[in-house]
C-alpha cells in the first residue's frame, strides 16, 4: 500500500523576488504552484496511492480568488477517479482563508475537524488517520496532546500542522515535542508548516515533507512530497519525490581569480551553467552572490548596476533562457581597505574615515535616509516588507547600504588601481 | 620614506644600472633622459618596485620573467635603511638582499599603508594630469570644496564623479517625473488592483453551484414525469397494435371447434402413399420393356455367321501384305524412268574420256584416278609458287637501293679535289679516318688558334706599355739625369782614394802639393754634392729606378712572347701534316676541320649502312633462287601423276584436275542406278509368292484373280470378318445386362406393394380410397392449428413480450378510436416536457462550463505574479537610487568638511605658491561667496580684483592646480610620514620664467619630502640649475640608449 504525504502547497501564491527584465522567462513561472499540484496528483495516480495526506496550508491566507479553490477541487476529482482518498486539515494559512472555508470538496476528500481531534478510519485499508486542523491563525497550545490513542491492529497516522519545538523562519504554532508524538504510539506522523523537508524521527516516522514548490530565494533546492510504502502495518520505505517546476538556487561564486569585471561575469556564468544543469530541465531561479578578494572589485563595486545587467544578459545565454536571476549581490573586497586608508590624514583618509565611522554611528545611519524621504513617500508599503524589503529606517539595513556606498565611492575616486 | 638607491638589475631594456639618490638629502633630484634613454622605464620601475610587477608588464619581455629584477635601498622616517629586491611572479615577489622572501607589509609600512591607486594619484604627477586637473577646476567653476578636495585626492574627476552619481540617481527616480522607478510604482498599483478585480469571489461561485444543483433537481423531476407519460404511450400503442391479431385468433379457434374429432395422421403419410404407388407403376412398366428387348437381341445374335480361320489371322500379317501391295504398285511405275537415266549417264562419261585425249574404255576408267595425297601436293605447290617469286623480286629491289646509298657517298666525296696522281677508291675500298682521331685534331686546331690570338693581344699590350715607359723615361731624363747610388759610390771611392793618397803622403812625411789638396777638396765636394742631390732628388731617383726596372720587365716579356710564337708556328705545320695524312686513304684534299668533321659524321654512317644492306640483299636473293629450283623439281614429279609433262603450267594442271573430278562423279552415279533397278525386280517376285501362299491357305477362290486384285480382295475379306466378330461380342454382353435389370424391377414392385399395405393398416382401413379421405381431414385440422400458432406468435411480438393472456386483459375494453384519442393527448404533453428538459439541460451545461472556466482561470494569480515582479524591480531600483543618492550626499558632505577644515592653511600656502608661479601676477587666492550656493575659489590680481578660475588661461590654471597640489602635499607631509614625489615633465606647458619659478618652489619643497623630477628637456636642466642653488640640486643623466643596451649614470 502506498500513501503520499504533502504539505504547504500554497496554491497560486506568487513566486517572490523575481525582477522582471528584458528576456526574463516570465511565462515559465506563471502557475508554478498549480503545475506542482498537478505533479502531485500525477504522482498519486502513478503510485496508485491509497491515501493522500495534506498537512495544512493548502492556500495562502490572504488569497481571495475562488478559482484557486475550484482548481484544487478539480484535481481532487481526478484522484477520486483514480481511487485515491484524501485526508487534509487546515493550517494557519487555511484558517484565515476564505476559500478554504467555502470549498465544496468531492466525496473522496475528508477535511478533519478544527474544534477537536478526530479519527478517520479506512477499514478496507487497515488505516486510521488522527488529526485536528487550525480553527484560527494563531494556535499556541499543543493540540497533538489531545490526539486520541493508537487504535490497535491498524496503521495509525497522525496528521498535524506544527512548528514542533520551533523552526527558524516559521511561526511557533501548535508547538509540541517529539516525546508527545512518540507517546501516541502512532506509526507515522505526517507534519506540515515547515517548508524545508525534514525527517525528524524514524521510530516512529515524524516527517516534514517540505513545501511542494519553492516560492522565494530562501526556499532552495528540490521540493516535493513523500511517498510512504506500508507493508504488514509497518513503514517499509520512504521516498521523497521531486515535484517542483521552478527550482530556486543560491549560486555563490568565488571571483577572486578574476582580473576584471568581465572575467568575474564569465566565472559567474559558468557557475550558473552548473546550477542550471542540476535543475533537471526546470526553470532555475537563481540568486547570484559574488565573493572573494578580487582585482575586479574596482569595476564591480564602481558600477554594480552595469555588471548586474551583464550577468542577466549572460544568464540568457545559459541553458537557453532557462535561468532567471533573482538578485545579484556583490560581496567582494578589493585592495582598497577603507580602514587602512582612514588612518591617513588627507582627503582620502578623511573620506574613508568618515565612511568607516558612519557604520558604527547608529544615529547618523538613521539620520542619513532623510535624503531618501521623497522616495520613501512614494514607494508602496510592500517594498519595505519582508527579508528583502528596502528598510531605510533599519540601522542594520543602512549599514549594509553604506558599506556598498563606501566601496562605490572609493572605487570611483581611486580609479586605476590594481590588485 | 626616501629612496636611496634604485638598481634596474634587469628591467625593460635596461640591465645593471643604478640611480644613486644618496647624495645631498633634501636636494631636488633632476633625472634627465632624452627620448629612448629609459626615463619611462625608470618611472615604471619605481612603481613596480613598490607595488609589484604587473602580470602583463612589457618589462619582462627582453630578459624574461625569470630574470626580471629590481633592487633598492630605502630609508624610513627614523633613518633606518632597508634593502629590498623585486622579482616577477605570483607569490613572494618581494625579497631581501639574500633573496629570502620578504613580507609586503615591510614596504607597506614604509609607504604608510598607501595603496597604489593613492600613491599614483597623490605622489605622481605628469603634465597630462596637471592639464586634466586644471580643466576640472574650470568645469567645477572654482567650487572651493571640490577644488581643494580634488587637489587633496590627486585624482581629477571629483566634480565629474559627483555629477555622475546625481545623474545616475535621477535616471532611476525623480520626485516628479517619468523615470523607470516612478513608472514601476504606478504599474505596481495597477497590478495590485488587477489582482482584486480578477479574483473570483467565493459567494459568486457558491451561488452558481447552488443554481446548478437546483436546475439539476428540476431536470430530474421532468425526467420522471416524462418517463410516466412515455410508459402510457407505449402501452396504448401496443393495444392498438394487437387488436387485429386478437380478433383473428378468436375466429380460428371457432373454426377448429367446428371440425370436431379428427385422427391425426403422420405429416408425411400422404406423400409416402403417393411415392409407393408411383414406384409400383414404374417397376411394372420397366419389367415389360426389358422382356421385349431381350427377345429382339437373341434373334439378331443367332443370325451372325463368321469364317473362323480368317478371323483368327494376325493383324500384323495383313498389315504387312497391305504395305507390300502399295510398294509393288509404286515400283512398277518407277522402273522405266530409271532405266532411261542409266543410259544417258553412260553416254556422258564416255564423252569425257574422249575429251581427255587419252582413249581409255569406260570399264578401265579407274586407271585414271589420282590419289588424294597427290591432289593435296599439287594444290600446295600451286599456292607456294607466287610467294617464291615475290621473295626473289624483293631481294633484287633491296640490292638496287643499297647501291644507291653507296653512290651518294661517292658523289659527296667527289666534291673534294682529287689528290694529284691518285685514283679515287671504289665504294668497297673507301676507308674513313677514325672519328676520335679527327675530333682530336679539330680540338688541337682550336687550341692553337686561341693561343695565337692571346699571344697577339699580349704583344699589342706590351707595345703600348713600352711606349708609355719610353715617354716617361725620356721626360725624366730630359730634366737632367738623376744621380744614382753608383754615381755616389764612384764619387766617394774617388774621394777616399784621394784621401788615402794624402794619408800615405803625410805618413811618409812627404810634402803635400797644393793641387793635391785641391783634388781632395773637389772630390770631397763632388761626393757631398752627389749625396745632397741623392737626398734632395730622392723621389726622382726612385721614379727613375722604377722605370728602368719596368723597362727590363717589358723586355723579358717581349722575349717570352717571341718564343711562344715560334712554338705556335711549329705546332701549325705539324697539324697541317697530320690533317692531310689522316684523309689520305680517301685520296682527297681535305677541307676545313669543321667542314670535314661534319662530313665524316654524316658519310661514315651512310657508307656503313649501304654496305650492310648490300650484303644482306645479296644473301636473300641467293636463298630465293634456290627455293624456286626445289619447287620446280617437286612440280615435275606431281605432273607425271596427271599424265602431264614436267613443264606444264599451273593452269594446265588445274584444268586436268577439274575434268577428272567430273568424270568420277558420273561413273559413281551409273553404279547406283544399276543396283536400284535390280532391287525392284527382286521385290516383285517375292510379293507374288506371298499372295499365292495366303490365298491357298484361307481363300482358294482367289487363285483365278490377277496379282493385284487377289491381294486387294484378300484384305477386304479379312476386314469384314473382323467387323462381324465385334458385333457378336456386343450382343452377348447386352443380353446378359438386360436379364439382370429385369430381375431388379420385379423386386422393386414387390417392395412398393408392401409399403401401401402398411399405410392402410396405420389408418385403420383396407381401402386405398378410404385412406385418401382420412389423409385430407387430418391435414385440414393441422393447417388451422398452425395459423392459430402463427397469430399467437405475432401477438407476442406486437405485445413486446407480454403474454397473450396479459394482452387480452390489457385490451379487454379497448376500442381503437378511444386509444388513438388518448395517444394524441400524450404526444402533446411530451412535446411540452421535451422543451422544458432541453432548456434545463442547456442551463446546466452553461453553468458547468462557467465553473470549469473559473476552475482553470489563473488571471488573478498571473496578476499577482506581475505585481511581485514589479515590486522586486521597484526594490532593486530603489536600492540603486539610494546607493547613488547616498554616495553623492556623503561625498558632497566630505568635500565640504575637508574644505572647512583645510581651507585656511591650504589657501594660504597655495596662494603664496601661485603668486610665485605666476611671477606675482596674482598675489593671493581668496574665497568668494556672493551669488553662489557654494563658496568659490578666485584669484586676486595685482589691482586687488577677483578673477574667476574659469576665466584664467589654460597655463595659468595649470599653475593654480599645481599650487593647490603642492600646498596639499606640504600639508600632508607635515601631518604624515613623507612619501617621495615623482614628477614627470610636469612643467612643459610653462614658459621659461614660470618654469624657473616652479623649480625654485620645488627646490624648497624637496626639503620637506624627496622629489624626483623626470624630464627629457635639456633646457629644463639649464633652468633648474639657474633656479635651484647648486647644493640643493642633484642631476642624473640617463644616457642615450645604444641598441639593445642602456647606460644609466648617477
Amino acid at each position: 500500500m502506498k500513501l503520499v504525504h504533502a504539505a504547504d502547497i500554497h496554491l497560486d501564491s506568487p513566486l517572490r523576488g523575481l525582477v522582471r527584465y528584458e528576456g526574463a522567462p516570465v511565462e515559465r513561472i506563471r502557475g508554478a504552484t498549480r503545475r506542482a499540484l498537478e505533479n502531485l496528483v500525477a504522482l498519486c495516480e502513478q503510485e496508485q496511492a491509497a491515501v493522500l495526506l495534506i498537512a495544512g496550508d493548502l492556500f495562502d491566507g490572504d488569497w481571495r480568488d475562488y478559482s484557486t479553490g475550484l482548481f484544487f477541487v478539480a484535481q481532487m476529482a481526478r484522484l477520486r477517479s483514480a481511487g485515491t482518498r484524501v485526508v487534509m486539515l487546515r493550517g494557519n494559512h487555511d484558517a484565515e482563508s476564505q476559500i478554504a472555508r467555502s470549498l465544496r470538496l468531492p466525496d473522496n476528500v475528508r477535511e478533519l475537524a478544527t474544534r477537536k481531534a478526530e479519527s478517520v478510519l479506512f477499514e478496507d485499508l487497515g488505516v486510521v488517520v488522527h488529526g485536528r486542523g487550525f480553527q484560527q491563525r494563531k494556535v499556541t497550545e499543543d493540540i497533538a496532546e489531545q490526539y486520541p490513542s493508537r487504535l490497535s491492529g491498524l496503521f495509525n497516522i497522525g496528521l498535524l500542522h506544527t512548528s514542533l519545538n520551533g523552526r527558524p523562519g516559521h511561526e511557533p504554532y501548535a508547538p509540541t515535542t517529539l516525546d508527545v508524538l512518540r507517546g501516541k504510539g502512532y506509526d507515522y506522523w505526517a507534519l506540515g508548516h515547515v517548508h524545508a523537508r525534514e525527517v525528524v524521527c524514524e521510530d516512529p516516522y515524524v516527517v516534514f515533507p517540505g513545501n511542494l514548490q519553492g516560492r522565494h530565494a530562501r526556499e532552495l533546492g528540490e521540493k516535493g512530497a513523500t511517498v510512504i510504502t506500508v507493508e504488514n502495518g509497518r513503514v517499509r520505505e520512504l521516498k521523497h519525490e521531486v515535484l517542483d517546476t521552478v527550482r530556486w538556487a543560491l549560486c555563490e561564486v568565488d571571483v577572486s581569480a578574476a582580473a576584471d569585471g568581465d572575467e568575474a561575469v564569465a566565472l559567474a556564468k559558468a557557475a550558473l551553467g552548473r546550477s542550471a544543469a542540476q535543475a533537471g530541465g526546470r526553470l532555475l531561479a537563481a540568486r547570484v552572490v559574488l565573493r572573494g578578494n578580487t582585482a575586479a572589485q574596482r569595476e564591480l563595486a564602481g558600477d554594480p548596476e552595469r555588471y548586474a545587467a551583464e550577468l542577466r544578459a549572460a544568464a540568457l545565454d545559459v541553458a537557453e533562457g532557462e535561468v532567471w536571476l533573482e538578485k545579484i549581490a556583490f560581496e567582494t573586497q578589493g585592495a582598497l581597505d577603507a580602514a587602512t586608508l582612514s588612518v591617513r590624514d588627507d582627503a582620502i583618509g578623511q573620506l574613508a574615515g568618515s565612511l568607516v565611522g558612519l557604520l558604527d554611528d547608529r544615529e547618523a545611519l538613521l539620520e542619513l535616509p532623510k535624503v531618501l524621504d521623497d522616495l520613501k513617500a512614494k514607494l508602496p508599503r510592500e517594498a519595505f516588507e519582508g527579508p528583502d524589503g528596502v528598510r531605510f529606517d533599519d540601522a542594520d539595513f543602512m549599514r549594509g547600504l553604506v558599506a556598498e556606498v563606501r566601496e562605490l565611492l572609493l572605487s570611483r575616486l581611486l580609479g586605476g588601481e590594481r590588485a | 620614506m626616501r629612496l636611496i638607491e634604485l638598481e634596474l638589475t634587469a628591467f625593460g631594456a635596461i640591465a645593471g644600472k643604478k640611480l644613486d639618490l644618496s647624495q645631498r638629502p633634501g636636494a631636488l633630484h633632476l633625472v634627465y633622459g632624452p627620448n629612448e634613454a629609459g626615463k619611462s622605464t625608470t618611472l615604471r620601475a619605481i612603481l613596480a618596485l613598490l607595488y609589484g610587477v604587473d602580470h602583463h608588464s612589457p618589462d619582462a619581455k627582453l630578459f624574461g620573467a625569470e630574470a626580471l629584477k629590481l633592487r633598492a635601498r630605502l630609508c624610513d622616517g627614523n633613518g633606518v635603511e632597508h634593502t629590498v629586491v623585486r622579482r616577477k611572479g605570483r607569490n613572494n615577489t618581494l625579497r631581501d638582499e639574500n633573496n629570502a622572501p620578504l613580507d609586503e607589509a615591510v614596504l607597506s609600512r614604509l609607504l604608510g599603508g598607501l595603496p597604489q591607486a593613492v600613491f599614483t594619484n597623490v605622489f605622481g604627477l605628469d603634465h597630462e594630469r596637471l592639464r586634466a586637473g586644471g580643466e576640472e577646476l574650470r568645469r567645477g567653476q572654482g567650487n572651493l570644496g571640490e577644488s581643494l578636495f580634488q587637489a587633496g585626492v590627486g585624482a581629477p574627476g571629483i566634480h565629474d564623479a559627483l555629477v555622475g552619481l546625481r545623474t545616475q540617481a535621477d535616471a532611476l527616480w525623480k520626485p516628479r517625473g517619468k523615470a523607470p522607478l516612478n513608472q514601476d510604482i504606478e504599474k505596481y498599483k495597477e497590478a495590485r488592483k488587477d489582482v482584486r478585480v480578477q479574483a473570483t469571489a467565493a459567494d459568486q461561485v457558491r451561488a452558481q453551484q447552488d443554481e446548478l444543483e437546483r436546475v439539476k433537481a428540476q431536470l430530474h423531476a421532468l425526467q420522471e414525469r416524462r418517463n410516466g407519460l412515455l410508459a402510457e404511450q407505449s402501452r396504448l400503442q401496443r393495444v392498438l397494435r394487437v387488436l387485429p391479431a386478437l380478433a383473428k385468433q378468436r375466429a380460428l379457434r371457432d373454426q377448429l371447434g367446428r371440425l370436431g374429432a379428427v385422427a391425426r395422421l403422420d405429416d408425411d403419410a400422404a406423400d409416402r402413399r403417393r411415392r409407393a404407388q408411383s414406384a409400383l407403376a414404374s417397376a411394372e412398366e420397366q419389367a415389360a420393356q426389358l422382356e421385349r428387348g431381350l427377345q429382339r437381341n437373341e434373334q439378331r445374335r443367332v443370325a451372325l455367321v463368321i469364317p473362323e480361320s480368317l478371323a483368327a489371322l494376325g493383324a500384323d500379317t495383313v498389315r504387312a501384305l497391305r504395305n507390300q501391295l502399295g510398294m509393288h504398285v509404286k515400283a512398277a511405275e518407277d522402273l522405266p524412268r530409271r532405266q532411261a537415266d542409266l543410259r544417258r549417264r553412260t553416254l556422258d562419261a564416255e564423252q569425257v574420256l574422249r575429251d581427255l585425249g587419252d582413249p581409255v574404255p569406260l570399264a578401265e576408267v579407274e586407271r585414271l584416278r589420282v590419289d588424294r595425297a597427290a591432289q593435296a601436293r599439287i594444290t600446295k605447290l600451286t599456292s607456294e609458287h607466287s610467294g617464291l617469286r615475290e621473295k626473289l623480286d624483293a631481294a633484287e629491289r633491296e640490292l638496287s637501293s643499297a647501291a644507291d646509298a653507296l653512290e651518294q657517298v661517292q658523289s659527296e666525296l667527289r666534291a673534294f679535289p682529287q689528290r694529284a696522281g691518285q685514283q679515287r677508291p671504289s665504294s668497297s675500298e673507301l676507308t674513313f679516318p677514325a672519328t676520335a682521331r679527327v675530333d682530336e685534331l679539330v680540338r688541337r686546331w682550336s687550341a692553337l688558334e686561341q693561343g695565337e690570338q692571346a699571344a697577339q693581344r699580349a704583344l699589342g699590350e706590351l707595345d703600348a706599355r713600352d711606349e708609355r715607359l719610353q715617354i716617361a723615361l725620356g721626360t725624366l731624363e730630359r730634366q737632367g739625369a738623376p744621380p744614382s747610388e753608383q754615381d755616389l759610390r764612384a764619387a766617394r771611392a774617388e774621394r777616399d782614394g784621394a784621401w788615402s793618397q794624402l794619408r800615405a803622403l803625410l805618413s811618409a812625411g812627404t810634402a803635400v802639393p797644393v793641387d793635391r789638396l785641391q783634388v781632395i777638396e773637389q772630390a770631397q765636394q763632388r761626393s757631398d754634392e752627389l749625396a745632397d742631390r741623392l737626398r734632395r732628388e730622392a723621389a726622382r731617383v726612385a721614379e727613375h729606378a722604377r722605370l728602368l726596372a719596368e723597362r727590363d720587365a717589358v723586355e723579358r716579356e717581349r722575349a717570352r712572347l717571341a718564343e711562344q710564337r715560334a712554338a705556335h708556328s711549329a705546332e701549325r705545320s705539324a697539324l697541317d701534316r697530320d690533317w692531310s695524312a689522316s684523309w689520305s686513304p680517301l685520296e682527297i684534299e681535305p677541307g676545313s676541320p669543321a667542314q670535314m668533321s661534319a662530313l665524316l659524321h654524316k658519310l661514315s654512317g651512310l657508307l656503313e649502312r649501304g654496305r650492310r644492306e648490300q650484303n644482306a640483299a645479296a644473301e636473300r636473293r641467293t636463298q630465293a633462287l634456290q627455293a624456286l629450283q626445289a619447287w620446280q623439281d617437286q612440280w615435275a614429279e606431281a605432273m607425271a601423276k596427271l599424265r602431264l609433262p614436267g613443264g606444264a603450267s599451273v593452269e594446265e594442271a588445274l584444268a586436268v584436275q577439274d575434268a577428272l573430278r567430273g568424270l568420277f562423279e558420273k561413273v559413281s552415279g551409273i553404279g547406283d542406278l544399276r543396283a536400284r533397278i535390280e532391287g525392284i525386280e527382286r521385290d516383285a517376285k517375292a510379293f507374288e509368292a506371298r499372295v499365292a501362299e495366303l490365298g491357298a491357305q484361307h481363300l482358294p477362290e482367289l487363285a483365278s484373280l490377277s496379282l493385284t486384285s487377289a491381294a486387294e480382295t484378300f484384305v477386304a475379306r479379312y476386314e469384314k470378318a473382323q467387323s462381324d466378330q465385334a458385333q457378336a461380342d456386343q450382343l452377348d454382353a447386352d443380353i446378359a445386362r438386360d436379364r439382370e435389370a429385369l430381375e431388379q424391377a420385379q423386386q422393386r414392385a414387390q417392395s412398393a406393394r408392401a409399403q401401401l399395405a402398411e399405410l392402410m393398416r396405420a389408418a385403420g382401413t383396407v381401402e386405398l380410397a378410404e385412406l385418401e379421405r382420412l389423409e385430407r381431414e387430418s391435414e385440414q385440422a393441422r393447417e388451422i392449428e398452425a395459423r392459430v400458432h402463427e397469430v399467437e406468435r405475432e401477438l407476442l411480438e406486437l405485445g413486446e413480450g407480454e403474454s397473450v393472456d396479459a394482452l387480452l386483459a390489457e385490451s379487454a375494453d379497448a376500442t381503437p378510436d378511444a386509444v388513438r384519442a388518448r395517444l394524441q393527448a400524450l404526444e402533446d404533453d411530451l412535446a411540452v416536457l421535451a422543451e422544458e428538459h432541453t432548456s434545463a439541460a442547456h442551463e446546466i451545461g452553461s453553468l458547468e462550463s462557467g465553473l470549469s472556466r473559473l476552475e482553470r482561470a489563473a488571471n488573478a494569480a498571473d496578476a499577482a505574479s506581475d505585481a511581485e515582479e514589479l515590486l522586486s524591480r521597484i526594490k532593486e531600483n530603489a536600492l540603486g537610487y539610494a546607493r547613488a543618492r547616498l554616495a553623492a550626499e556623503l561625498l558632497q558632505r566630505e568635500i565640504r568638511r575637508y574644505r572647512d577644515r583645510n581651507k585656511g592653511p591650504l589657501l594660504e600656502r597655495a596662494g603664496e605658491l601661485f603668486a610665485r608661479l605666476t611671477l606675482g601676477r596674482y598675489p593671493r587666492l581668496e574665497v568668494a561667496y556672493e551669488d553662489k550656493p557654494e563658496p568659490v575659489l578666485q584669484c586676486v590680481d595685482t589691482s586687488g580684483r577677483g578673477v574667476a578660475v574659469e576665466t584664467l588661461s589654460d597655463g595659468t590654471r595649470d599653475q593654480l592646480y599645481l599650487a593647490l597640489r603642492l600646498a596639499s602635499l606640504t600639508l600632508y607631509c607635515e601631518r604624515n610620514e613623507p612619501i617621495p614625489l615623482i614628477l614627470d615633465d610636469v612643467l612643459i606647458h610653462f614658459d621659461a620664467e614660470r618654469t624657473r619659478a616652479a623649480f625654485t618652489a620645488l627646490g624648497e619643497l624637496a626639503a620637506v619630502t624627496q622629489i624626483l623630477f623626470f624630464t627629457h628637456h635639456a633646457h629644463h636642466v639649464a633652468l633648474a640649475r639657474e633656479a635651484v642653488p647648486q647644493d640643493r640640486l642633484v642631476e642624473h643623466h640617463l644616457l642615450q640608449a645604444m641598441p639593445r643596451q642602456l647606460s644609466l649614470l648617477g
